[in-house]
Order: C-alpha cells, then sequence, then structure tokens
C-alpha cells in the first residue's frame, strides 16, 4: 500500500533537512513508536504498537535510516514482527526535502511511504480498515512533523509529540475517513 | 418410470418409514446442549497443542528458534518440520496423488500453513508459546491467481518436486474435440461467457480438530477426528504413517457441519498423532475460527470460458469449456482418481446435444489448497453454474425466452437413461415437468408482465433468473470411481436384537444431515420395525462397517441402498423363520410392514419382533441363528436429481442493491426418505447459494494476504438477509436404487447460484450487461451499469 504526503514549510531546505536528521525527535512524531537502541550506521532498534479495537499489535524490529544530504533524499527501511498476532510489517519511505517554487526561502517536503502487512493484521479487508490505520498513521506523523517544523523555538518543537492514534478514536476516525471516501470528499491524501 | 407424486405411504406412523416426516431425532440431544463434538472430548492427562503458522505467503524458511517457546513453563514439546522429518513425516500423501508438507522444512508456500507446534498441559500456554518462536523467513514472490502462475517469470512453488519445472498441477480434457469444433464452425450463433467462480469456503460452525490417543503400552491408537470419512481416513492413516491398521481406531463424533471441509487429511492431524505416539499421552488440536478460514478447505477458484454453438433454430449443437483453476500450493482435491477435474464435465447439463469438449489445467498458486468440494459433487456446481449462466445468455443473445429457448433443449422424458456428450448415463429426469411446475408456482407470465412495464415507481428493475440443474451424485460405481485407490463402495450392518429391537451401522458420517432419522426410516419401511426402534450407529471405525463417507450427496444414493438391501436381505431371512413358526410354506406367505401372514388367513400371523426372538431362540434346524447381515453396495451407475429454480429479484440501477422479490425451487431428488429433512437440506443449501451470490468473497491481496480471515469479512447471512424460499418438488425415482431416491444435500447449493445471478442480469438487460462475477456485490453491480448505454 503506497501513501504519498506532501507540504510546504516556512523555512529553508538546509534547516528542514537538518531538522530530519535528530532521529528521536522525529521518531516522536511516530503514533506508538519508540526508538529503543541506536546501534550506529543510522540502524535503529524499536517497536510500534497499534490498537485497532480487540486487536493490539505490537511490531517489533529495526529500522535504516540512509540519507543523502547532497539530494536531501532520505531512504528509510523498516520492519517488525508482532509475535503474539503473528503479522509482520515493513515499510519502506522516502522523504525529500525541495526548495518550495511558490515562496523564495521556503521548503517543498514530499514523503512517500510503502507500507506492507502479512499476518493477522493484514487479514481484516472488506471495510478496509488496517489501510486506513496505516494511512492514519503516517497522517499523524506528517502532521505532527509539520508542527514541530512550524514551531519557533527548539523546547517548542522538542515539546510537540504524536498524538495518540489507538483504540477506538482511530476505529471511529478510520470509521469516519471511510465514510467520507464514500461519499466522495478525499482530502489531499492519494492512496494506491 | 416417471411419476410425479411421492409414492404413498406404505406404513402406519407408529412404524415411521419412508415419506413421513418424522422430527429428526438427533436433535433432542443438540438442542439440549448435549451433543459431543470433538472439543468436548476430554481424556486424563491430555496434552493441547497449538500451530504456529505462517504469516506470508511464499518464503524460504532461514531459521526456526524454538529455544524460548520449549523454555515456557507448561510446554512439554515444540515440534518442526525438522523433527518431523526425522520420522519420514514431514510431508504427506494428498488425496489426489500429490504431496503435501505437514509441517514446513524448506519453505512455506501459503499464508497460514503449518511451520511448527506446539505441545503443552494448557491450551493457552500452547497459544502464548506460539509467541516464542522466532523464524526468520527470506520472503519470495508470491503467486496469488493462476494466470500469474503460468506466466514465464512466475516462481515456481513446487521447487521440491523433482520433475516440476512450472506451476502447472494437471492438464486434463474430455469430450470430442473434432466434433464440438466441427459444431462450432457450422453454427449459426455462438455464445460466449468468461466467468469466475470465486474462492469459497464451507465454513462448518465446528472448526477442525483431532485428539490424539496413542496408548504406549498397546501402541493401539485411537483418534479423534472431525471426519466425513472417517473409514477412508482410517486406511490412508495406516498407509501414511505405516502403523498397522488394526491398532487404529477413528472416532469422528458429533460433527458441527462438514459441507466438504473434513474431507481432506489436515497436517494438524498427522501432528497430534505423531506428537501422542512420542510423547505417550493423548493430545488435542482443534483450530480457530480464523484458523479454519485461511487454511482449510477451499472450494472453486475457477476461472471458465465457455461457450455453446447453436443452429439457426436455436438449439445447442455443441459446447466447449476451457477452465483455469487455482489449486492453491498443493494439489488437494478430494475426488475421483480418474477425473482431474471432478465431475466438471457434467457440464452440458440438462440439455440434450451431441458435442462437448472440456480442458482443465490447474495451477499451483501461493494460497491455501483448494478444490474441496464444497457442498458439491466433486466440482459439478462450477458445472451446473457455467451452463445455466450460458444457456441464459443464449436465450437473449437470440431473443428467445429463457424458459422457451431450455424447454426446446431439454433432453425429454422418454430420451432417459441417456448418454450425455461426455460420457455421463443419466438414470431418469422429467426436466420438462420441473420447470412447468417452478414457473407456475412463481407465476411466470405475471412477472414477465410485470418486467414489460419497465422499471417500478422507486427506479427498481425487475429481473427473473432460471437455473434447470442436473446434479451427479451418488460416487460410484467401482469400474470408475476411487479416491486415493479406495474404491467409492459404502455399506451398512444391521443386527436385529431378540426383542426386535435394532442397530443399524453404517460406514458414513453425519454432519447435520439426520442420518439417524432417516436411516432408520429406510430399515422401518423394509422390515417393519418402528424407526423409533431402530438405533444408528456412525464414525467409530472399530464399530462400523467399512466405507467411504459422507459428501458429494452419496450416503442415501450408496449407503441407503445398502440399508434397503440389507434389510431385504434379512426380510427374506425373516420369511424362513415366519414359514417355520406358521407352519406354511413361504410361498404362501403374504408380507405387510411389520409382519408375515398366511394368504388368505390373516389371523394366522407373526409379528417381526416374534420372528427376531425366533431367530435366537427358535429357529429351524440347519439355519444359522440371528437375525443380522452386512451389506457392501457397489452402485451400478450415479444418481442424477435435477430441478428448476426461480428467482425474481428488484435491482437498484442507482446504488447495485437487489432484493430477492421471490424465490421457487422444486426439486427431484427421486423419492423422498423423509420429506421434511429433504426441505431442510435444500433450504440449507439455497441460503448457501444465496450467500454465494450475493456477499460471500474472499480475496487475496497481492503478497498473498488471505483477506477473509473472520466473519466481519467473511459473511455467514443470517435469517435477516435470508430470502423466502418456495420449495415444490416432482418425484422421479432411479431405476436403478432400491428404494428409489436419488440424494438432495447438494442440489440447491449446486443449482442456486445461477439463478440469483441470472435474476439480476435479467434486470440489467436494458444495460446490455452480459456478466458479473460472484459475489454480485452493489458496486459490482453499479460498476456494470457505469458506462452502459442508457436504457431505450
Amino acid at each position: 500500500m503506497k501513501i504519498r504526503h506532501e507540504f510546504s514549510v516556512d523555512r529553508h531546505p538546509d534547516s528542514v533537512w537538518e531538522f530530519f536528521q535528530d532521529i528521536p525527535n522525529v521518531a516522536s512524531c511516530m503514533p506508538g513508536a519508540e526508538l529503543t537502541e541506536e546501534h550506529g550506521e543510522g540502524k535503529y532498534s524499536g517497536k510500534v504498537s497499534v490498537k485497532l479495537g480487540a486487536m493490539t499489535a505490537t511490531f517489533e524490529g529495526q529500522c535504516t535510516i540512509d540519507p543523502d544530504h547532497g539530494t536531501r533524499v532520505c531512504q528509510i527501511e523498516g520492519k517488525g514482527v508482532d509475535r503474539r498476532g503473528g503479522s509482520r510489517g515493513q515499510v519502506a519511505v522516502e522523504y525529500s526535502v525541495d526548495d518550495h517554487t511558490d515562496a523564495a526561502g521556503g521548503s517543498h517536503v514530499t514523503v512517500d511511504a510503502d507500507v506492507k502487512l502479512s499476518g493477522a493484521a493484514a487479514q481484516f479487508g472488506r471495510a478496509g480498515l488496517i489501510q486506513e490505520m496505516s494511512s492514519r498513521l503516517i497522517d499523524e506523523f506528517v502532521q505532527c512533523l509539520e508542527a514541530k517544523l512550524e514551531a519557533t523555538t527548539a523546547e517548542e518543537a522538542a515539546q510537540i509529540q504524536a498524538r495518540e492514534v489507538k483504540g477506538f478514536s482511530l476505529f471511529f476516525a478510520s470509521l469516519w475517513s471511510t465514510i467520507r471516501r464514500w461519499f466522495g470528499r478525499s482530502g489531499n491524501r492519494r492512496q494506491t | 418410470m416417471t411419476t410425479t407424486e411421492q409414492p404413498a405411504l406404505r406404513t402406519s406412523e407408529q412404524i415411521c418409514g419412508m415419506g413421513h416426516n418424522r422430527r429428526r431425532i438427533e436433535d433432542d440431544r443438540f438442542i439440549q446442549g448435549a451433543g459431543n463434538y470433538l472439543d468436548d472430548v476430554k481424556l486424563p492427562n491430555m496434552l493441547h497443542m497449538a500451530i504456529l503458522r505462517s504469516p506470508v505467503a511464499h518464503a524460504r524458511i532461514v531459521s526456526i528458534d524454538t529455544s524460548e517457546a520449549q523454555a515456557l513453563d507448561g510446554v512439554v514439546a515444540v515440534v518442526t518440520g525438522e523433527l518431523m522429518a526425522q520420522h519420514n513425516l514431514a510431508w504427506m500423501p494428498t488425496l489426489s496423488g500429490d504431496t503435501q508438507a505437514v509441517l514446513a522444512t524448506d519453505k512455506v508456500r501459503y499464508q497460514g500453513q503449518e511451520v511448527a507446534a506446539v505441545i503443552a498441559t494448557d491450551p493457552y500456554i500452547a497459544r502464548d508459546a506460539l509467541s516464542l518462536i522466532f523464524v526468520d523467513y527470506d520472503d519470495l514472490p508470491a503467486v496469488v491467481n493462476p494466470q500469474q502462475g503460468l506466466a514465464g517469470d512466475a516462481p515456481l512453488i513446487r521447487d521440491e518436486k523433482e520433475e516440476q519445472t512450472d506451476n502447472v498441477a494437471y492438464r486434463w480434457e474430455t469430450g470430442d474435440a473434432h466434433a464440438t469444433e466441427r459444431a462450432f464452425a457450422e453454427a449459426a450463433t455462438v455464445v460466449e461467457l468468461d466467468t469466475f467462480y470465486p474462492r469459497s469456503h464451507p465454513c462448518p460452525l465446528e472448526p477442525c480438530g483431532a485428539v490424539a490417543d496413542v496408548n504406549p503400552a498397546t501402541g493401539k491408537a485411537t483418534i479423534y477426528l472431525t471426519s466425513q470419512a472417517p473409514h477412508a481416513h482410517r486406511t490412508l492413516f495406516a498407509l501414511v504413517a505405516g502403523l498397522p491398521e488394526q491398532n487404529i481406531r477413528i472416532i469422528s463424533p458429533d460433527l458441527g457441519g462438514g459441507f466438504g471441509n473434513k474431507v481432506p487429511i489436515y497436517p494438524g492431524y498427522v501432528v497430534a498423532t505423531a506428537a501422542s505416539l512420542l510423547i505417550g499421552k493423548p493430545v488435542k488440536w482443534i483450530e480457530s475460527r480464523s484458523e479454519n478460514l485461511i487454511s482449510t478447505g477451499f472450494a472453486r477458484d475457477y476461472y471458465m470460458k465457455g461457450a455453446l454453438a447453436l443452429d439457426a433454430e436455436g438449439h445447442i449443437t455443441a459446447m466447449r469449456a476451457e477452465l483455469l483453476s487455482d489449486q492453491g500450493a498443493f494439489f488437494a482435491d478430494a475426488q475421483p482418481t480418474r477425473f482431474r477435474a471432478g465431475l466438471f464435465h457434467i457440464c452440458t447439463g440438462s440439455y440434450d446435444f451431441p458435442a462437448a469438449h472440456v480442458k482443465a489445467t490447474g495451477v499451483f498458486t501461493n494460497k491455501a489448497p483448494g478444490g474441496v468440494a464444497y457442498r458439491c459433487s466433486f466440482r459439478v456446481t462450477e458445472a451446473s453454474y457455467l451452463i445455466e449462466r450460458l444457456v441464459e445468455n443464449a436465450a437473449n443473445q437470440i431473443g428467445v425466452d429463457p424458459a422457451e429457448f431450455r424447454r426446446r433443449n431439454f433432453i425429454k422424458a422418454h430420451q432417459f437413461p441417456y448418454r450425455s456428450a461426455t460420457g455421463f448415463l443419466y438414470d431418469s429426469g422429467d426436466y420438462h415437468g420441473a420447470m412447468d411446475k417452478a414457473l407456475e408456482m412463481v407465476d411466470y407470465e405475471h412477472w414477465r408482465a410485470e418486467q414489460a412495464k419497465g422499471p417500478r415507481e422507486d427506479g427498481k428493475l425487475i429481473g427473473i433468473g432460471l437455473a434447470s440443474f442436473t446434479e451427479v451424485v451418488g460416487a460410484g460405481n467401482s469400474r470408475e470411481y476411487d479416491i486415493a485407490g479406495l474404491k467409492m463402495i459404502d455399506s451398512a450392518e444391521l443386527r436385529v436384537h431378540p426383542t426386535g429391537k435394532a442397530i443399524l451401522k453404517l460406514g458414513v458420517k453425519s454432519q447435520g444431515q439426520g442420518h439417524e432419522t432417516t436411516f432408520a426410516q429406510i430399515v422401518a419401511e423394509e422390515l417393519g420395525i418402528p424407526a423409533s426402534d431402530v438405533i444408528v450407529m456412525e464414525g467409530d471405525t472399530d464399530n462400523t462397517p467399512y466405507g467411504l463417507g459422507t459428501y458429494a450427496s452419496r450416503s442415501t444414493p450408496v449407503a441407503g441402498a445398502a440399508t434397503a438391501v440389507i434389510s431385504r436381505q434379512l426380510r427374506d431371512k425373516a420369511a424362513k423363520l415366519a414359514a417355520h413358526l406358521l407352519e406354511a410354506s413361504e410361498d404362501d406367505l403374504e408380507w405387510e410392514p411389520g409382519k408375515f401372514s398366511v394368504k388368505g388367513a390373516p389371523d394366522r400371523s407373526v409379528t417381526i419382533q416374534d420372528i427376531a426372538f425366533a431367530a435366537y431362540t427358535n429357529f429351524p434346524e440347519g439355519m444359522q441363528a440371528g437375525l443380522e447381515g452386512v451389506h457392501y453396495y457397489d452402485p451400478p451407475n450415479m444418481t442424477y436429481p435435477f430441478g428448476t429454480y426461480v428467482v425474481v429479484v428488484a435491482v437498484d440501477p442507482e446504488t447495485g442493491v437487489w432484493e430477492v422479490l421471490k424465490m421457487v425451487a422444486v426439486d427431484d431428488c427421486g423419492v423422498r426418505i423423509n420429506p421434511m429433512v429433504v426441505e431442510g437440506q435444500i433450504t440449507g443449501g439455497l441460503t448457501e447459494g444465496f450467500a454465494m451470490s450475493n456477499m460471500q468473497w474472499i480475496t487475496f491481496d497481492g503478497d498473498g494476504n488471505c483477506i477473509g480471515s473472520n466473519f466481519t469479512d467473511y459473511l455467514v447471512p443470517t435469517a435477516w438477509e435470508t430470502p423466502r424460499f418456495d420449495l415444490g418438488q416432482t418425484v422421479t425415482p432411479s431405476p436403478h436404487h432400491p428404494i428409489g431416491a436419488k440424494g438432495v444435500g447438494e442440489s440447491a447449493t449446486v443449482g442456486s447460484p445461477a439463478a440469483f445471478v441470472n435474476a439480476v442480469l435479467d434486470a440489467l438487460k436494458p444495460y446490455g450487461v452480459r456478466n458479473i462475477d460472484m459475489p454480485v456485490l452493489p458496486h459490482r453491480v453499479w460498476e456494470a451499469v457505469q458506462g452502459a448505454p442508457a436504457p431505450a
């Protein structure tokens, strides 16, 4: 499942890029995510917990972050396993920070995520709730990043954390989002 | 041989022979919660097993680390494929001559495949321990449909088979290709249809399981199994595991539904038995709902390209069908060995034409093994669906009313026995009679007139769909039918006790069909012993005679015949005993159910109960004591139940939602042993047919994840969604069956899906829509209408 987000920030691309290199700060934007260990060379261990109705999945695993400072494009590969439910998740993210074409000095950020689930978590299909959930998690992640980037001081930025996306709030938000989609009022998110 | 009425009752209400609406006696214990299902089996020192299943569809297994699981308190053993391989049990043969992994050793080939098993003192500990097994998978690309499987760059799924170089499981063809081609070349009209019969699941409410109890002192293996075919399973266990057959006892307890799901041998059975053998204690394994839905007994998954050739008068002259079957990772169909595509070649259906040709290709994919005959006699469901959809399209294409088109092409009553273009010998039928009755019951003219008025006030369109199916059931004669080398005979053992009560032991096994009720009625009919005095026993291989089991609607055609024959043989002996007791010649005796009397002297009589007592206490010199016997029945032919179903729907073209306004089902299953039980079977079958056509949908995403592991995704209709069914009957006995019965369990599931789909398409005729694949979900209807030219 591929999800793309784009947003613009009124900050210089170099400064945005620098922000993205602060991994713990960025990770705090991912709902339910926790970095548990840094192994060096861009490798981290961590976990992501998601709760959907009666089902809780905690994906434990590793990710590798590979930034290209010259082009300001970064690749993140992560994979995790939820042993209790027998699910596996893989995510490949590519984000890039470009000059904003309209506003001088501003930045344009593009985030492409490819989420792949297998096992029990991938078997709930009819209502599209799992797809919606993945998409909402990325949504939340990007919104939190935007907020951090718009903060005026480092302290303020550090205080901005991912909002909790779990339990029934997510369930109903997903449901609402599904219903909204049925009636054709889609947001700026594109799914393929 | 043709009649149109059920034969008159020959027995009193008290004896309750054939034709009586005897209430199902097994229901007494079921409705009191006193049934004895597999999960009710609890043995001393019993351990519990849980299975770790693959989360991915296709991957190489790099390593399996079981150390943490093994260390968990309460865990007795962790079994992997490597351990099974040490006992030569990592692979097992399937019922179609392929091999199947018991526990994966080299790679996993579908999501849900068995990878390891934990045996623990408690079922929850066993499940918890699964999360402590670490399997490192190296993902491989997944093949999720047969088209992908045949592509040149497809990964080879069965790379462990030495001679397998592609993903083809089998290629099979039958019929006369040359004659068929010629008919198509000369045809005035060719009607074509590409359609897909989606993967579906039998979904019995009770999932599959086993309790294996191998006694270390005696070596005797008692295996409680959710089995529709306990005797066949015993013999296969003996052949596969090399266990001496006298030491294997399979007990199939009360089954909470089967529908074909409980015919295959599943890896869980084998692992539980091996574990009990190794540990020396009983081991219970019962799968969860999700495990049942993702990994056992799928059916259908057939891509069908069909065509009919018509002459200028609208007569069918030939049919051809090309099939692409998604077999999943292992070819595990339970079907007669000779026929690789099951009995699909019955696809000429109820129609009289000289030429047909069928080509089938089975393909391995990264899905659970498919091909189970879900309430179906080996692919007859797919066959019936294709021809009934084609016939409807043919009628529309040449502008003839679909009922009239059928009437023109039906096999006529005087043509029976009728040899079909693909070689079946239809035993009896009156297709015109059944259709006429259905059309009358539904008031066909009225609905056609309603339809002709155009959309209703609410904008909905009326559609009328027909299906005039012919089934082929009762496998089968030993010349043609075997499964894995086991001939498809069945048996009945009848013992009449001294007081005139009896026990009937059968090789078949009810999963809800009501055998305990109806088979006793056959004995009552033939021997005059009240049905309530006859106990029916099934499912225990140490205590019942051998047989191939209950599936493919074969219990009544085969075991029912065996029951009638053995009852008659005992009646012959009873006549000799009666002659002895009445001091009369056997030729001077008259039989009425339950009693022999001397011709012309009705007060000189003996009851069957008197005779039974004499069989053990006062038998003539030279006669062996007792009144009991066993009969093995080898059917001379299959039986061919048929019927016509008519569905009236209202389709909302704005939303795609359709509702059933009326549904009439006229079935002819020959003589009805218990009309009420027959109607129960038909009602259940129609409900399942409706579900498949209307809502049931199992899909797989591009990575091979099975979407349909739960009841929010895989819908089982309740009384709320299920329409009302009006049932009718005609009775055309089978000429070769001792009591003229044909079998009925599957007819409604076989025949009805095409009727529902035809009805929706009939409503959409103004839009020129020719096909919507099942399930006909609202969005599919809506999509089909979009882009179509607006109706005039």
